[in-house]
């Protein structure tokens, strides 16, 4: 008898377990869903289990079964734990364990001893099984109208079935606070979408990463053994290169090059490589096969015939001949002095660049944005601002900025006039550069230092602190810096004016009646309209770029051959070689 | 009798307060809350079902569960809402505690009152800070957040022991043990009592002003 009763109380508890295991599993997968649940109370026909409204997807619920197998006869102990995985997966294929909710029932020893619930075993002679009415409704039923043995059992299954309930509420609880309910509620189809496993097994909570969380939801011990609720959680939640990283690893081959910008004939040095070799031992088989690969295709053989690259215009390429790589000698820092070998060999040297923009009248290949490029170099330029230009748009502006740079500030007398020594053009400010240049007339020259003199009066506006007492030393700076402006033109100078000046009227065509050497017609309309030294800057600065444009050819040479010097290093100490060099 | 009491301390801003409140007190009260009893006889009644609905906080990285009833919902707003205007008032100086408290009634005989006896007593005590930045207070909102996780686990945890809750009562005595009160829902019998930290004083006043009415009422 007693048998049957515990067999009846059992029955009533497995079936107990077997709507908890359903209805857990309900509440974690809906709790991932990625909205917010509402379910309503029903105070009059409550057909809920456990007297909480949960809401059965019909697909959770097939999963569960699924997962449980239960074949007619078979007990749902046998097949605890139940376990619901939550997953992550991006669009990218990355997938990541976020929980793992079980449901686990540890056998107890000895059904009677571990009960604390309730008594629920101490069975006697009665043998009317009322168990069964704890199905759905839970109906408590009084005490006195039954056996008191029937009823404690009842009142341990009512016991147990509350319990349960407290242990879903709590797992509805805690659905809402571990961190995949957040990321469940900011999933979407564009980045990431929550999945769902159910299992019967061990918890695999290896998956989650190191530092995961455990929480116990609840314990609940009955006849069969203790019942457990528990949750297992990632607490990381950055996701690991996984597979689709791997596939990228073949192609990281180009990654490990960190000398990009090196030239290419480095390769052929014996540190590169060594370096190379080891980089492809380091790879392994297949990647380092890969690696050396890589590397065979930068050296360049210079042997081959040098291709143009991919966007050159092809009509405008010359081929080049073996004297085309010979550079003529040069004396070290001869760019520095004063240009006299005009008649230099026809090489593309700055020499012959020079001589050129002494005749300007050469064809005006150059287009107007050219001119307009120059323009803006040079009043870069004569401004005072010597590092200042960053203009590269072609060859040819690239390399006269360059050499700008390298001639010390004041390039603009060196290309155009040679005729001063950098040096004195870099103690004297940028108006008086325009006296060397222009060929000035006494006229002019009285111009220009009054316009100076205007000038410098502006300078020394900045200086008239407002609160400075007559006597202070910022007054002795002003003063020493007036002098400095107002002091007498030096001896040399008008030697180098008079040098200057039959210069540039041999170079020009048509002198006008100021005295100034307009070359475009531009310039000479810019010239007119302004003021005499405004006008001698325009021309100054419109003959830079008639000089320029007529040696845009030379310049062209010029670079092809520093590509060439620099692929063969045989190391021609050029003026333009030197300062080319890596 | 002693009551099981438990203490959260928690430090916010004053907006946030509520919300933190409210998801802690509706947490237990989800747990402490029974379908509506249903009596079919004295002894044999049925047992009416509780719904859920998921709360998300603006001012808290943060949801909770509280049972689908509006007027429950309502009765803990408004309460928490007194203890917090009180709390972020200007007399305040920004600490205080607000409990709930779960009791059973016990008749006595007639010239007596009936008696409150607490078994479960649920505080939560404040702290205000404010933030400089918004940074800081994003920081800290993510904190009261994992904070708040914090204690609904411990909740759980607490109410899944087997500690001691009134047992169920006959019909006649079932308002003895639940508030019978709401539509959809039977809690256990609960009550919130609060003070603020401005307030310490005259509240030992109002206790002695309770003790003399409830005399005199006698």
């Amino acid at each position: 008898m007693s048998a049957l009763r515990l067999n009846a109380a059992e029955k009533d508890l497995e079936k107990f377990i077997k709507f908890l295991a359903l209805k857990s599993t309900q509440v974690v997968v809906q709790s991932r869903l990625g909205e917010k649940m509402q379910t309503q109370c029903n105070p009059l026909a409550g057909n809920d289990w456990f007297n909480i409204v949960v809401q059965d997807h019909p697909d959770v619920c097939d999963e569960t079964k699924r997962a449980l197998a239960l074949k007619p006869g078979e007990s749902i102990l046998q097949r605890l734990p139940l376990c619901v995985e939550i997953s992550l997966k991006t669009v990218e294929g990355d997938q990541m364990i976020l929980e793992v909710w079980s449901l686990d029932l540890l056998q107890s020893v000895n059904g009677t001893t571990n009960n604390v619930t309730n008594g629920t075993t101490k069975t006697t002679d009665d043998g009317k099984n009322s168990g069964d009415t704890n199905n759905t409704n839970t109906t408590g039923t009084g005490t006195t109208n039954n056996g008191t043995n029937d009823s404690q059992t009842l009142r341990a299954a009512h016991a147990i079935y509350n319990r349960m309930g407290i242990m879903l509420k709590s797992l509805i609880s805690l659905t809402r606070t571990t961190p995949a309910y957040k990321l469940s509620r900011r999933q979407c189809p564009e980045s990431y979408g929550i999945f769902y496993r159910i299992y019967v097994d061990r918890p695999q909570v290896h998956t989650l990463g190191e530092g995961h969380k455990h929480v116990k939801i609840g314990q609940l011990n009955t006849i069969v053994g203790s019942l457990v609720m528990s949750v297992a959680y990632r607490t990381k939640l950055t996701i690991s290169p996984t597979a689709a990283q791997a596939r990228h690893t073949e192609h990281n081959t180009i990654m490990l090059k960190s000398d990009h910008f090196r030239p290419a004939n480095d390769v052929n040095s014996p540190t590169q490589q060594l370096s190379s070799a080891a980089m492809a031992k380091k790879l392994g088989v297949g990647v380092g096969n890969a690696g050396t690969g890589a590397g065979d295709k930068r050296y360049i053989d210079i042997d081959k015939p040098l291709r143009p690259g991919a966007f050159t215009d092809m009509g405008k390429l010359r081929q080049y001949t073996e004297d085309d790589f010979v550079l003529p000698e040069t004396p070290p820092f001869e760019w520095l002095l004063r240009r006299q070998r005009h008649e230099s060999a026809g090489s593309g040297s700055i020499e012959s660049l020079n001589r050129k923009c002494e005749s300007p009248v050469n064809g005006q290949r150059v287009d107007q944005a050219n001119n307009n490029n120059n323009i803006i170099n040079n009043l870069n330029h004569s401004g005072g601002g010597g590092g200042g230009n960053s203009n590269l748009n072609n060859n040819s502006m690239a390399f006269k900025s360059f050499e700008k740079q390298a001639s010390a500030a004041d390039c603009k007398i060196q290309i155009t006039a040679n005729s001063t020594s950098p040096i004195k053009s870099l103690l004297i400010p940028a108006p008086a550069s325009f006296r060397h240049n222009s060929a000035p007339t006494l006229q002019q020259q009285q111009q220009q230092l009054a316009n100076s003199h205007n000038d410098d009066d502006n300078l020394l506006k900045e200086l008239h602190f407002p609160f400075a007492s007559p006597t202070s030393h910022v007054n002795d700076l002003a003063k020493f810096y007036r002098d400095c402006y107002h002091a007498p033109p030096l001896r040399g100078l008008n030697e180098l004016q008079a040098e200057v000046s039959t210069a540039s009227l041999a170079a020009t065509a048509q002198p006008n009646g100021v005295g100034v050497a307009p070359v475009c017609g531009l310039s000479a309309a810019a010239a007119v309209g302004n003021s005499a030294s405004d006008a001698s800057a325009m021309d100054d600065l419109s003959r830079q770029l008639a000089e320029f444009e007529t040696s845009l050819e030379d310049y062209d040479k010029l670079v092809s051959q520093f590509g060439l010097t620099g692929s063969s290093s045989t190391g021609s100490r050029s003026s333009g070689g030197l300062q080319m060099s890596n | 009798m002693n009551a099981r009491s438990q203490v959260f301390d928690l430090t916010m801003e004053g907006r946030q307060v509520d919300e933190a409140v409210a998801s802690i007190f509706h947490t237990v009260l989800f747990h402490r809350c029974l379908g509506k009893y249903m009596y079919t006889g004295d002894t044999q009644y049925s047992i009416g079902t509780v719904g859920y609905t998921d709360v998300d906080c603006d001012f808290i990285d943060f949801t909770y569960v509280c049972c689908t009833s509006d007027s429950l919902t309502r009765k803990v707003k408004r309460a928490i809402n007194l203890f917090s205007e009180k709390l972020r008032s200007n007399e305040s100086c920004g600490s205080g505690q607000i409990s709930l408290e779960f009791f059973q009634k016990k008749k006595n005989r007639w010239p007596f009152q009936q008696e409150s006896i607490p078994w479960e007593v649920w505080t939560v005590h404040l702290d205000l800070i404010k933030h400089e930045s918004e940074d800081e207070r994003q920081l800290c909102r993510e904190n009261v957040s994992d904070l708040l996780t914090e204690k609904v686990i411990y909740i759980t945890e607490l109410m899944n022991r087997h500690d001691y809750v009134p047992k169920t009562p006959s019909q006649s005595e079932l308002d003895l043990i639940f508030d019978t009160s709401f539509p959809d829902v039977q809690p256990y019998l609960f009550k919130f009592d609060y003070s603020t930290s401005g307030s310490t004083a005259p509240s030992m006043g109002n206790a002695m002003k309770k003790i003399i009415k409830e005399t005199l009422a006698m």
